[in-house]
């Protein structure tokens, strides 16, 4: 049974495609997704980084239709998420884990139950303990009748994000959507888990969008980065890139500060989490950018565009995409 | 003389379930302006080091050896010599900035409290102050904590432990729940403010590479004792205990093509402190482990033979030779 693969997700390869995708809150006050785009490939892996608020969870969300979109579109292995039609059957091919594991089991549930509830919502075909006991020992949870009859208490942090991966992966999904999946767990715990995701991408095919602030994590296990600020994708491209060689101010900054990365200075960003209720006019970012800040954006003569012109994803090289007015300047200057 | 010093500390908590030994035998030496790292896993003791210099464990917990502050035995102290070594000698800082504050308080008047109850005077003045010297406008005095962000109440948790010019500062995770820039921006005040008032600082976390880049000296902690000591980088770029180096190598370097795909960690879980196996505790996690490791539980001991470099310790049967 552990033998599946993830069949062919769509026409174009693709097991997700967002395309201008706006979500939002207060009838429209809030713009918590502000147009954003993104294809996500068979078996690969898409780290979403970013600080709280910037609007990386509810973009998540919104792929499993918790959240109605304003504008824009999201297909799932090719359907159209919003539409009530097939939702159970989406919602099987697309599973989630959490950030606490803890919350996220029921503590009079045994983790027999845990697991065997979504293959009964789901009426998954086959004998369910063997199905059970499968996804436990692929979770690394072995032998797995140790752990059938025991119950959330009775397991470390690190054991219960297992189950609920196992949990998630008996479904044979075709998309995980994890929200911080290793934020809550120790250090020590966090490389075995992220190594089980990887695991699962490697020998089922199975995509992931992780959501996360951790960089480290990105490194571990992302075929490619998105860095989200304030609602809108500022910076994506493959992994070495994109956190090799930075474009945008606010990727640079993220990186100086992240204590695993050696050799860059710090550059503190000065201020709050910025508020999605309140968007800054021009770019985004414009307000805490050590390039507007400096007067190097002034100086070189794109400070008024920084502060007055929105600006979405431009193609940097290949598939590296960057939303700053610096970078499309010195591009545009370059050729 | 040491601001503070932990002499043979044990901390047992009795439980219904019997006793469990939290804290076992750990000594430890903080000198004047001096910024110590305490790293290590749930469970290992940490957070009850932390608890337990301000005499702040639950009732009946047994405590045995002597906590120092600037000398004196806290665990020998009077109730009111207790209540005025606290905040002036020693203050906390903890993780949860939302469940240490009073939320239906204004953030300022609770600051104001704690300098009325220790110095007394220009109380309000000196809250603003404060405040201000934690990076935060005169005006969030009068904000109640649900209207700060996670950042901003860490600050104010910082200029409260500050109320009244402490040596020591003891910050347990007080980074842990923050995102990486307002880490950084916690970081960088800590950094500044142990710089310049020469604050000593006992910053208490499970994050290895924050405490690294934070601290001068590094103590990791295994099941309630200290297995490795020595100066921070050293410790973190050659660690000599194989749990330090399993942790160690489990934080990633952005870059570097060793860690690209390959996430790394350390299998299974902590002990059980209610029940210890014989022996060393790491060897069930442990990849050198060797027979002895079952009946033989090293004590910490000079890692480095070389006169001059013997400021490194570890708790380990490969590692140097015992102190005589």
């Amino acid at each position: 049974m552990w033998g599946w693969r993830v069949s062919d997700p769509s026409p174009n390869g693709n097991v997700v495609e967002l395309t201008n995708v706006q979500v939002q809150f207060n009838g429209g006050r809030v713009r918590a997704v502000d147009t954003v785009s993104l294809e996500v490939g068979r078996s690969e892996v898409v780290a979403l980084v970013g600080e709280s608020g910037c609007g990386k969870t509810t973009l998540i969300r919104s792929i499993i239709g918790l959240e109605p979109l304003a504008h824009g579109s999201i297909t799932v292995l090719g359907q159209e998420v919003g539409g009530r039609r097939g939702l159970r059957s989406l919602r099987r091919r697309v599973q989630m884990i959490f950030q606490d594991p803890t919350g996220a089991l029921n503590p009079r549930h045994s983790i027999y139950e845990a697991v065997a509830e979504g293959l009964r919502i789901h009426k998954v075909k086959g004998h369910e303990p063997t199905l059970v006991a499968g996804a436990l020992s692929s979770a690394g949870l072995r032998p797995a009748e140790r752990y059938l009859r025991r119950f959330p208490h009775e397991l470390s942090g690190g054991q219960r994000q297992r189950v609920l991966i196992a949990a998630a992966m008996a479904l044979q999904p075709a998309l995980l959507l994890a929200d911080e999946p290793v934020a809550s767990l120790d250090a020590s715990i966090r490389g075995e888990i992220l190594a089980l995701m990887r695991s699962f991408v490697d020998s089922h095919g199975v995509s992931i969008i992780a959501v996360t602030h951790d960089l480290g994590l990105a490194w571990n296990i992302a075929d490619r980065v998105a860095v989200m600020y304030l609602g809108r994708i500022v910076e994506v491209g493959p992994t070495e890139e994109v956190l090799g060689a930075p474009k945008h101010p606010y990727t640079r900054a993220l990186l100086s500060v992240v204590p695993e990365v050696a050799g860059l200075e710090q550059q503190i960003l000065t201020g709050e989490t910025p508020d999605p209720s309140r968007v800054p006019s021009g770019c985004r970012f414009h307000p805490r950018c050590p390039v507007v800040a400096s007067g190097e954006a002034d100086r070189l003569g794109f400070g008024d565009r920084c502060r007055g012109v929105d600006l979405e994803l431009e193609p940097e090289v290949g598939d590296h995409r960057v939303a700053c007015h610096a970078v499309a300047i010195s591009a545009t200057a370059g050729q | 003389m040491s601001v503070l010093e932990l002499r043979d500390l044990n901390v047992t908590y009795r439980t219904e379930g019997g006793d469990v030994p939290a804290v076992r035998g750990v000594n430890l030496t903080l000198e004047i302006g001096e910024t110590v790292g305490l790293a290590g896993e749930s469970g290992c003791g940490k957070s009850t080091i932390a608890a337990a210099v301000l005499r702040l464990l639950p009732k009946g917990t047994k405590v045995t050896g002597e906590v120092l502050l600037d000398g004196e035995d806290v665990y020998a102290m009077r109730p009111g010599r207790l209540r005025a070594v606290r905040w002036t000698s020693a203050a906390i800082v903890f993780q949860g900035a939302l469940h240490s504050l009073n939320p239906v308080r204004r953030v300022g008047q609770q600051i104001e409290e704690a300098i009325r109850l220790h110095a007394g005077e220009r109380a309000e003045t000196r809250a603003v102050e404060l405040l201000e010297r934690v990076g935060l406008p005169a005006a969030r005095a009068q904000h109640y904590p649900h209207q700060l962000s996670g950042g901003q109440r860490q600050r104010v948790l910082i200029a409260l432990a500050l109320a009244c010019e402490p040596k020591l500062l003891i910050a347990d995770e007080p980074t842990t729940a923050l995102d990486v820039m307002v880490q950084a921006q916690v970081l960088a005040l800590l950094e500044e403010l142990q710089r310049d008032r020469g604050l000593s600082l006992l910053f208490i976390t499970h994050d290895l590479s924050v405490l690294t880049h934070t601290c001068e000296k590094l103590a990791v902690m295994y099941a309630g004792r200290i297995v490795e000591q020595g100066p921070s980088k050293a410790v973190f770029e050659r660690p000599d205990h194989p749990y330090t180096r399993a942790l160690a190598a489990s934080f990633p370097t952005i870059g570097d093509p060793a860690s690209r795909m390959n996430p790394r960690g350390l299998a299974g879980d902590p002990p059980d402190p209610s029940a210890l196996p014989s022996g060393c505790p790491f060897q069930i996690r442990c990849d050198v482990a060797i027979p002895e490791c079952t009946t033989l539980d090293v004590a910490l001991r000079d890692a480095v033979s070389v006169k001059g470099l013997a400021d490194r310790r570890a708790a380990c049967v490969h590692v140097g030779v015992a102190r005589v």
